[in-house]
């Protein structure tokens, strides 16, 4: 219990030096939501009545304070600077779309590459352990936008299995899931293999053979579970970059995610939709990192009981 | 061979097959695109071209009434508000929903619209208009004089994010006559009203509706337009629905009450390559392309049918005239004689563009053929001889020198596609005649500050604008320090333009335009390379849909095959 409270504390100073900074870096890139929503043409007249309007008149502190007064009191996060939409309103409805596909990515990578990996290493030295390590290897150089349209092509073109773009239901959730999960999976994969060869060397796994206990039961018994650390840390890093959105991924496929979101609103240099968008995403990486944690303590003891 | 070694090689093999089939990914740059949309946004006009390039429609299908015509779309609006910020994809929906009081055709002629007819007083500072009768919006209320008023009043107050906001603050007053007379009165006349009020900001908006968003922000404001507002999935799709009640279209098409469509869908798909394989794979049936390796792919499927579109916007090199040696004219004229538009249209074009010799586009009245004698054209040896007389010694092999000071310079543009590719060839053009320069590619942003502050040299950039007085905020001395980058200054073009902008008679207008065009050419700020141009791809069961004024896609007449 104190563990997690002070957990959260410590939280809550990160998110408000992340918003500090993300609000810092805004303000520090050239022009503002004036410059970018009135363009080429305007006038100097217009964009200083565009400033006053949009109250960017502010000193830059005034601006932060108003933000944060607003949050703190009525936990409102202002509305955006180019359609006047409140900002909630827009991440929550692109949050359900980036939560989808991320724990649809995270499932898929981890089951393909704990497969993978697994097989690689209790087949180590065969021909399947260099094809799965040849395919990892594959996997993680890939860039998302060529593996993204060659997936696009290949089912969408010519099996016609799959749709193009869209969001509407389980189908359109494939694509762009597998897409983003190729180069986890191919992490996981590696980091598995040589995870399960290390552990299957170890004596209490050797002392699991000698008492009798079958192969399998050694394998989810006592190998996975040791070797499940640092792959839940690898997929935990990943799911929590990914609730954060996954811009390329959303724009081939037209996913309507956060990460889409987040970067029009900085080339609009929409402040409060970047703020919003950077502090949920902010908040649930830290999240997802708590629940590693947890994870992490309940799968290795040793580890439980020196963090809490 | 091992076993390893042969696995490998066969990997590798299938890798390069792979990357073989791809589809030819062009990074589009995609988020500056999207970026360029809102900063060069609204204005992003065009008209049908004089040529248009239609491929054979190889389709036995019959269209029928009724259906759903869907259209990729880059980016959602962040609002359907007309007088709201022009966020990339809002000119694109706006047509549909909401009527203008005039509207033009591929021939820059005005056509009357939701105003069936107007008088312009003889001092040019009173425009009445009379307003068809039995239009009713899509809440049941019916357009009146007070409906159109209260819409420019409403423009007034809350229109400064809008592109036209400029023009609609030349409007002194809004008078109503009777039920179907509307007064603008102006202290200057403005020559642009007629610009400004065919644009698709310009929509006229439901009182009930202005109210209800006036307490209400997500209230949605209602227009006249041929298609009602359906489901808006948020990122996704705009549906829009056949207004049954619409009998009041323009003679932009034949069919001038409701349309045959049951539905409009617009498509979210942000990337052009997506947009391409969702053509041919028939989840969509109308996209624009932007990309010469993507039309050169769908010219060769004969079911695709496309349409180019003339736009009205400039892509040009610009000199900063407040910086020397880019002060002197004859430098100017010198660079700009070494510059070789045939291959920039070539090479980084594909062959897509019209080569420009004026400041102005084709489609834009004020346009002249007879310009093109003024035209600076690629002469290498004309452009160092120039260089000589100016007072710089050196050559090919040496820099250009004057006073010590080489000759050189830093190029900047922002880094929209095709842009990379320009710039590299202007700067191996000016290599080529002893005058080397530095690429600077940033965000549009950083250029459009970095230009208002004068830091830089020399300038590739683009406008899109709709009206002459384009001339006035991009080459006008009271725009240097804002709009007009290249701080040049003429009182005589300033004259010209003044008096363009209060000249309502066409013909004279044009007249005025032309002129400081001719001293403009002369001055040699720019050197204009080309004119763009969009092409729209139609699938073929498509039949009807046509391209207008400002690449907009007319729908009324268009059927969809089952």
């Amino acid at each position: 219990m104190i563990y997690v409270a002070r957990r959260a504390a410590s939280s809550l100073l990160v998110l408000l030096a992340v918003s500090l900074i993300a609000f810092l870096a805004l303000g520090s890139a050239p022009g503002d939501a004036a410059t970018a929503l009135a363009g080429d043409s305007a006038s100097a007249a217009q964009l200083a009545d565009l400033r006053a309007d949009l109250g960017l008149d502010r000193a830059p502190l005034a601006r932060y304070g108003a933000f944060l007064e607003g949050l703190v009191t009525r936990w409102d996060l202002g509305s955006s600077l180019v359609g006047g939409r409140p900002v909630i309103e827009l991440v929550l409805e692109r949050l359900p779309y980036t939560i989808g596909l991320a724990l649809a990515a995270v499932t898929l990578a981890a089951a393909l590459g704990g497969l993978g990996g697994t097989l690689a290493a209790l087949r180590s030295g065969t021909l399947l352990d260099t094809m799965v390590m040849a395919g990892a290897a594959l996997g993680v150089a890939i860039p998302t936008f060529w593996s993204g349209l060659l997936l696009i092509l290949l089912f969408s073109l010519h099996l016609r299995w799959l749709p193009v773009t869209g969001a509407d239901g389980p189908a359109h959730l494939i694509l762009p899931a597998v897409t983003l999960a190729l180069p986890t999976a191919a992490a996981v994969a590696r980091l598995v293999r040589s995870g399960l060869l290390d552990v299957l060397g170890t004596d209490y796994v050797r002392t699991a053979h000698a008492k009798g206990l079958t192969p399998h039961r050694v394998v989810v018994g006592h190998v996975l579970r040791n070797g499940l650390v640092p792959v839940t840390s690898v997929l935990g890093l990943q799911l929590g970059h990914l609730l954060g959105g996954a811009f390329i991924v959303e724009t081939i496929f037209g996913w309507p995610g956060l990460g889409r979101l987040a970067v029009q609103a900085i080339f609009d240099r929409d402040e409060p939709v970047v703020l919003g968008a950077v502090l949920v995403a902010a908040t649930m990486y830290l999240l997802v990192n708590l629940l590693v944690d947890v994870a992490h303590g309940w799968l290795d003891p040793r580890v439980g009981r020196e963090a809490i | 061979m091992s076993h390893r070694i042969r696995l490998a090689l066969v990997l590798i093999v299938l890798v390069i097959v792979a990357a073989g089939c791809a589809p030819k990914v062009q990074p589009d740059a995609q988020p500056t695109q999207v970026a360029d949309a809102t900063t060069a946004p609204a204005i992003t006009t065009a008209s049908a071209s004089d040529m248009p390039e239609a491929t054979a429609v190889a389709s036995s299908a019959t269209p029928v009434s009724g259906g759903t015509l869907v259209r990729a779309m880059t980016s959602e609006p962040a609002t359907i508000d007309p007088q709201g910020a022009p966020s990339s994809g809002l000119s694109l929906v706006l047509p549909y929903l909401f009527d203008t009081l005039v509207v033009r055709d591929v021939d820059n002629r005005l056509l009357p619209a939701l105003a069936e007819k107007w008088e312009v007083a003889s001092d040019g500072k009173t425009i009445s208009m009379t307003l068809r009768s039995g239009v009713t919006f899509h809440d049941g209320s019916p357009l009146t004089a007070d409906a159109v008023r209260l819409t420019f009043e409403r423009f007034k107050q809350k229109g400064v994010k809008s592109p036209i906001y400029g023009g609609i603050q030349q409007i002194a007053g809004i008078e109503v006559g009777d039920d179907l007379t509307v007064r603008f009165s102006f202290k200057e006349p403005a020559a642009n009203f007629w610009s400004t009020i065919s644009m698709p900001y310009a929509g006229i908006l439901s009182p009930a509706s202005m109210e209800k968003a006036a307490t209400d922000e997500q209230a949605q404001l209602v227009g006249t337009g041929p298609f009602i507002l359906g489901e808006w999935q948020a990122g996704q799709s705009i549906t829009l629905l056949r207004n049954e009640a619409y009998a009041w279209g323009s003679e932009l098409t034949e069919n001038r009450g409701a349309p045959h469509l049951e539905q409009f869908v617009f498509k979210v798909i942000p990337d052009a390559a997506t947009q391409l394989a969702a053509l041919q794979a028939g989840e969509v049936d109308v996209i624009f392309i932007n990309n010469p390796d993507h039309l050169a792919k769908l010219k060769q499927e004969s079911s695709i049918r496309l349409e180019e579109a003339v736009l009205n916007s400039l892509i040009y090199l610009g000199f900063n005239t407040a910086k020397a040696p880019f002060d002197d004219p004859k430098v100017r004229q010198a660079l700009s004689y070494a510059v070789n538009k045939d291959e920039i249209l070539e090479l980084a074009l594909g062959g897509v563009g019209i080569r420009a010799f004026a400041p102005l586009p084709p489609t834009l009245p004020g346009f002249d053929a007879s310009l093109a004698q003024h035209e600076l054209v690629y002469d290498p040896a004309r452009a160092q001889a120039l260089l000589a007389e100016a007072g710089f010694t050196g050559g090919s092999d040496a820099a250009w020198t004057r006073e010590g000071q080489a000759l050189t310079g830093v190029l900047l543009t922002s880094n929209r596609a095709p842009n990379d590719a320009i710039a590299s060839l202007l700067q191996s053009q000016l290599k080529a005649i002893g005058v080397p320069v530095e690429i600077q590619q940033l965000d549009s942003k950083a250029v459009m500050e970095a230009t208002t502050a004068g830091k830089f040299d020399l300038l590739l950039w683009r406008y899109d604008w709709n009206d002459p007085d384009a001339l006035n905020i991009y080459l006008g001395s009271d725009r240097v320090g804002s709009t007009n980058r290249v701080a040049y200054s003429n009182p005589t073009v300033d004259a010209l333009l003044a008096q363009g902008a209060r000249e309502l008679d066409e013909a004279g207008r044009s007249g005025l335009y032309v002129e400081a065009q001719k001293l403009i050419l002369a001055d040699a700020p720019w050197q204009p390379l080309y004119v763009p141009l969009d092409v729209v791809a139609m699938s073929a069961r498509v039949d009807g849909a046509r391209v207008g004024y400002m690449g907009r896609l007319l729908l009324n007449d268009a059927r969809v095959a089952r």
